[in-house]
């Protein structure tokens, strides 16, 4: 049997596109500093570390996470990086876990850090198309890569797919989605894009990669965010000094598809979101997520993707993900608030503290601390995905 | 403020930047992470030489349960059987498609480009990868499951032997 895991202390270093003033190792330190202050712990009573921070390129360098170990003073304790895509923060919280869970360490940090705005194209001396080429290694360099794929053709393929099969999500449903996150991310100091939008102002926005367009995709963000996770004796003890709350996690899964999109059976679902999202009911013990869930915070880099989540999440079955979003269902005071901080479309993609950062604001809600504050909050569901067209994904239920 | 980036967005960004650049604090240096490559791709040779020295597509079937990979690989991943190698007919058609405005840096400048899955015949798997079209035809509606769709290979001394050696055309 796991050991009982708890959060004990979160942080957030607000997303931004870009942190001129900061290195990455410093946005980790003041990230821990934070952390640490959350749980009045100093950094000696940290056993072990997990580092999630994806892209090598993004921080020019190779095995960023001992640089990030030695300047925040983990010198001669166990450091782990984890680098899953997107997923590399659930994956990230998923390890701290284990290390906890199995009984190696009774206090882990959990720290995800990501500066991706400092890759530059020469040609157009612009950020983006050289921070997504950065990305494009992550796809089959054999057979992918080379054709200049990038994220948001990826991901949409399964959207398309999805509208052939079941007619829907309609553009306006997306644009919905965008409105939601943008208006959400309005009052969070973390988030990058808080807007007031119409779906109209979506609509009327370039295309990007068809049906997805400008205001239907997250921007990428310079930013970090971590949690300190500790076994049941200690979770007591510290919460006693800190006066917060413990946040319990209860049930985790997760799994990874075909790293080609293309051997997988169904096209239009997310099998990997629904093979995680039942390992983790199932041991959270959740019977009817729609209705026992309070409060989700899912993994919408791209809107059609967040409609697709909710299917795949169990939220409703295959083929009626629109109807959350057309009917507020997902809204703010609906039956299950989704990104209430404004999720990766309001807050920003700070790739590898993304999960991280989506999974203190479940914390934030359980504890009662949130900007959208959800009366009562008690389960909450992390989602967390990545890789080439959604193969990595991992869920994540927490409980006050 | 918290509003949509209006027509002026770039020209305060710019003056920010502008800012920065005056700031004593702050300084950035251009920097770059090259390695260079002799790659060899073992036992996909034949699939790569075939391509540049025939202008013809394989793909590998299992021996035991008969699903067709391809792109190819020498092991079938559900039974661990040896998959032997199929020439294809190069015809394939649409699994789910789009039509990209935007591009990695060395293809900002192709854009618009289609992106799709594409089953060809007698495979089981789908390739991603790029459907050429004459401008006019660049609309998702040419991107619709099962539209069929055809190989065509680079000319001869154009092909090095990669996965950009071809391209598929649809095949009205």
């Amino acid at each position: 049997m796991p050991k009982k895991v708890a959060i004990v202390g979160i942080s957030a270093f607000p997303f931004r596109v870009r942190h001129p003033h900061y290195t990455y190792y410093r946005m980790a330190f003041e990230t821990t500093k934070m952390a640490l202050e959350n749980a009045n712990l100093s950094i000696n009573d940290i056993d072990s570390a997990v580092y999630g921070i994806y892209n090598d390129f993004f921080e020019r360098q190779f095995m960023p996470d001992i640089i990030v170990h030695d300047y925040i003073g983990m010198i001669l304790k166990p450091g782990t990086r984890v680098t899953t895509g997107g997923a590399t923060g659930g994956y990230a919280i998923r390890t701290a876990y284990m290390e906890v869970a199995s009984g190696l360490s009774d206090v882990v940090l959990c720290l995800g850090v990501e500066k991706s705005n400092d890759c530059w194209d020469p040609n157009t001396d612009t950020r983006t198309p050289e921070l997504v080429k950065a990305i494009s290694y992550s796809a089959d360099c054999e057979f992918v890569r080379p054709l200049g794929s990038f994220p948001a053709a990826s991901y949409v393929l399964p959207v398309r797919a999805h509208i052939e099969k079941f007619g829907n999500p309609s553009e306006e449903s997306m644009a919905r989605v965008s409105v939601k996150n943008h208006g959400n991310a309005i009052g969070n100091p973390n988030a990058q894009s808080p807007m007031k939008i119409t779906v109209e102002d979506v609509l009327n926005s370039r295309y990007i990669s068809e049906p997805f367009k400008k205001l239907d995709c997250c921007l990428y963000s310079e930013g970090a965010a971590a949690m300190i996770l500790a076994s049941e004796e200690k979770a007591k003890e510290i919460c006693k000094n800190s006066g917060n709350e413990p946040i319990w996690i209860t049930g985790i899964g997760a799994g990874n598809d075909s790293n080609f999109g293309g051997l997988r059976k169904n096209l239009w679902s997310l099998t990997s979101n629904v093979y995680a999202s039942k390992q983790c009911y199932k041991m959270a013990n959740i019977k009817n997520p729609l209705k026992e869930l309070d409060v989700a915070e899912l993994h919408d880099a791209f809107t059609g993707q967040e409609i697709l989540s909710y299917e795949d999440c169990g939220f409703i079955e295959h083929g009626k993900g629109y109807t959350l979003i057309d009917e507020g269902i997902v809204e703010e005071g609906g039956e299950l608030p989704v990104n209430l901080s404004g999720g990766l479309i309001g807050c920003g993609h700070a790739v590898g503290a993304t999960g991280i950062y989506q999974a203190t604001e479940i914390v934030k809600q359980l504890r009662g601390e949130s900007h959208r504050q959800v009366s009562d909050a008690e389960k909450g569901l992390l989602h967390s995905v990545g890789g080439p067209v959604t193969a990595y994904c991992v869920c994540i239920i927490m409980e006050r | 403020m918290n509003n949509v980036p209006k027509k002026d967005f770039k020209e305060k960004l710019l003056a920010q930047i502008d800012q920065l650049n005056k700031d004593p604090n702050f300084h950035e240096y251009y920097d770059e992470m090259i390695i260079h490559y002799k790659y060899s791709v073992g036992e996909l040779s034949k699939f790569f030489v075939e391509i540049r020295d025939n202008a013809k597509l394989f793909g590998t079937k299992c021996t035991k349960c008969g699903f067709g990979y391809f792109p190819p690989r020498l092991y079938c991943n559900k039974c661990y059987t040896k998959c032997e190698w199929t020439e294809l007919s190069g015809k394939g058609e649409i699994i789910a498609g789009t039509i990209a405005h935007f591009g990695v840096s060395a293809f900002t400048d192709k854009v618009p480009i289609s992106i799709a899955f594409i089953k060809m015949d007698g495979m089981d798997m789908a390739i991603r990868h790029t459907i050429v079209m004459d401008e006019a035809d660049y609309k998702i509606e040419n991107m619709k499951k099962g539209t069929r769709v055809k190989v065509q290979f680079k000319p001869k001394e154009k092909r090095e032997g990669k996965i950009t050696d071809f391209y598929f055309v649809l095949d009205k």
